[in-house]
């Protein structure tokens, strides 16, 4: 397959209702989505989210990359291989043609691998060769379960807004809550949830807010709210002070921020840094480095969590869907707020999930999305075009 | 829970919507003919498919509260004997009258269908269908309440606007004459509705905080998202 034509599209959706953590309030999603069209006409969509705190990617710097790397693209032949034994082996032909192609990509001090971008090239020749081919996700690999169950995020808030959206939560049968927490967090509110969740499970989530000796106190003083993890408590966080404070605490410790690469993973499960690794699609850089992810922590036997990032819309969540149905290790799986959270999403159809969090496999050609191309052109700002 | 509680409601969100700068600009006649244009393409498409949502409420609210829903459906659908048309076919003698396309006509109809088509396929998230119930109902009579405030002096400045006859407007002003009664009906088939179904004041609250979590009236007629004060 060659690609004729690729356009990275900046969109700017308005949440319905703004998302806050330690680092950001978030009123719109500033999802990048990606459409190439192939030689014969067969269109594929991808999609990232690039932050600078993660990967060192900005929209513009990413929309700068675009440009860049069109030329090599539309020169490389495309192609998976269904005969394979592996997924990985499957995507291999794409994983060493797209890493080679990012290669070529000049350095830049800032950015720290070029995931955000890969994630979105990954997809859409994804979802473009398999629709060539009549397949879709599932024959890269199967659904192990038919169904998911996706978790509420409580939004660093006043604590009684925060009460108020885990009583909404409730009311809309969530078993598993995660609580943004930041320094000055009242413990009180961490114990007012979990008396109010009863035995569901309550994850934090801390966005590296918290300093070393802040990060003990805290979770020292909240082990017994019967938390399952508490996701990058540190700031400025190194695979030995994560490992440090995991030494002072009962909570597992979740390695998110501090996870980009497999090289990250590498160096933080071998100091016993986190007991949980989340991966993300679009921070990792797509469906092979997450799959090498998987790998990784099965081996090291540490739980995995399939994050989001605020503002997936309709292709990052369907892919994720298939992710999280497909690898049954992962615990908690979070996103698919669709139109919860999205004024508007750019898929036919809804993704979002249902009572108590339970979401269904999601099947269809390609990556199993019908992107409704006049929603995304409605909130287009800028894009990769010279 | 109480009719006073309901009554708050729906007060608060009135309020909001009343003085909200869109609609003051608006019922103000100084927004402009594309704005007024904008307007009636969203009306047409929150309410084109009210009956289907009324048939909803009807198979559900307790038998104290079915003729109301009853006499409330039929009108809907221009059955009510009275030989007034159906409110989606007053809102297409509206869309001919400022001439709207055939082809941006069908946009909206399947806009409207598509809004019914995904609330059957999405997952539920309410856990019964009497949550679901609930949360329709809220907002039904809602719509009820304000427009029975609100829709005559809407019709009177999209005549403004647009130059339209009063009889392509019908619809708005049959809501404000009609829906005086309606509205004050509705409280009371909520009240009913809650005490029937045994549903606590908790519940209650959080799934109008829910059902409100932006303020409706804004968010259908203006397109904007305005986190509701109730």
């Amino acid at each position: 397959m060659r690609i004729a034509s690729a356009a990275l599209l900046a969109l700017d959706v308005p949440f319905v209702e703004q998302f806050a953590h330690a680092a950001k309030t978030r009123r719109a999603s500033d999802a990048l989505v990606l459409k190439i069209t192939t030689e014969d006409g067969t269109v594929g969509w991808g999609e990232t989210l690039v932050r600078p705190y993660l990967s060192g990617e900005t929209v513009a710097s990413t929309l700068a990359s675009m440009r860049e790397l069109v030329p090599r693209l539309v020169k490389e032949s495309w192609h998976l291989d269904f005969t394979a034994p592996t997924p990985r082996a499957r995507l291999a032909p794409v994983t060493l043609a797209l890493d080679a192609l990012l290669e070529t990509l000049p350095l830049q001090a800032s950015v720290r691998a070029y995931t955000g971008i890969r994630c979105a090239l990954e997809l859409a020749i994804l979802d473009a060769l398999l629709r060539r081919a009549g397949r879709e996700l599932a024959d890269i690999m199967a659904p192990a379960r038919n169904e998911v169950i996706y978790s509420g995020v409580i939004s660093a808030e006043e604590p009684a807004k925060s009460l108020k959206i885990a009583r909404q939560l409730k009311q809309l049968g969530i078993q598993h809550y995660k609580l943004k927490v930041a320094p000055g967090t009242a413990l009180d509110l961490v114990r007012d949830i979990r008396a109010l969740i009863g035995g569901a499970s309550l994850r934090l989530d801390a966005n590296a807010s918290f300093t070393f000796e802040e990060a003990v106190a805290f979770c020292q003083a909240i082990e017994s709210s019967a938390i399952d993890a508490i996701e990058e408590p540190l700031k400025d966080a190194t695979p030995q002070t994560l490992g440090a404070l995991q030494t002072k605490t009962s909570i597992p410790i979740m390695v998110d921020e501090a996870l980009v690469t497999p090289g990250d993973a590498d160096e933080l499960i071998e100091v016993g840094a986190a007991k949980m690794l989340n991966i993300r699609l679009a921070k990792c850089g797509g469906v092979a480095p997450c799959l090498a992810l998987v790998e990784k922590a099965a081996e090291a036997g540490v739980g995995l969590q399939l994050g989001a990032l605020v503002g997936e819309t309709a292709i990052l969540s369907t892919v994720g869907r298939w992710f999280a149905c497909a690898v049954e290790r992962i615990k908690f799986v979070e996103g698919s707020y669709g139109t919860l959270l999205l004024k508007e999403d750019i898929g036919r159809r809804s993704v979002r999930f249902g009572h108590g969090g339970r979401a269904p496999a999601l099947r269809g050609p390609g990556l199993g999305v019908e992107v409704d191309e006049a929603v995304v052109r409605k909130y287009v700002v800028a894009d990769s075009e010279p | 829970m109480k009719r006073e509680q309901f009554e708050g409601w729906y007060a608060a969100l009135h309020r909001q919507l009343t003085r909200h700068p869109a609609y003051e600009t608006f019922v103000g006649c100084k927004a402009t003919r594309d704005d007024a244009l904008a307007l009636v393409r969203l009306v047409c498409k929150a309410h084109l498919r009210s009956p289907n949502i009324l048939g909803f409420l009807y198979a559900i609210v307790p038998p104290g509260s079915r003729a109301h829903l009853e006499h409330n459906l039929l009108e809907e659908l221009g059955k009510d004997g009275d030989g007034e048309l159906s409110h989606p076919e007053l809102l297409r003698r509206l869309g001919r009258a400022i001439g709207l396309s055939d082809k941006l006509w069908a946009g909206l109809e399947d806009s409207a269908e598509q809004v019914l088509r995904n609330k059957a396929i999405e997952p539920q998230l309410f856990g019964t269908l009497v949550e679901t119930g609930l949360n329709v109902a809220l907002e039904v009579f809602a719509f009820e309440w304000v427009l029975a405030r609100e829709s005559s002096k809407i019709g009177a400045a999209l005549q403004q606007y647009l130059g339209l006859e009063r009889e392509s407007l019908e619809w708005f002003y049959h809501h404000s004459e009609v829906d005086i009664a309606h509205a004050e009906q509705g409280l009371d088939a909520l009240v009913d509705y809650v005490a029937y179904y045994q549903l606590d004041d908790e519940v209650v609250r959080t799934i109008a905080e829910i059902t409100f979590r932006d303020n409706i009236f804004l968010k259908r007629y203006f397109d904007l998202q305005v986190e509701a004060e109730i």
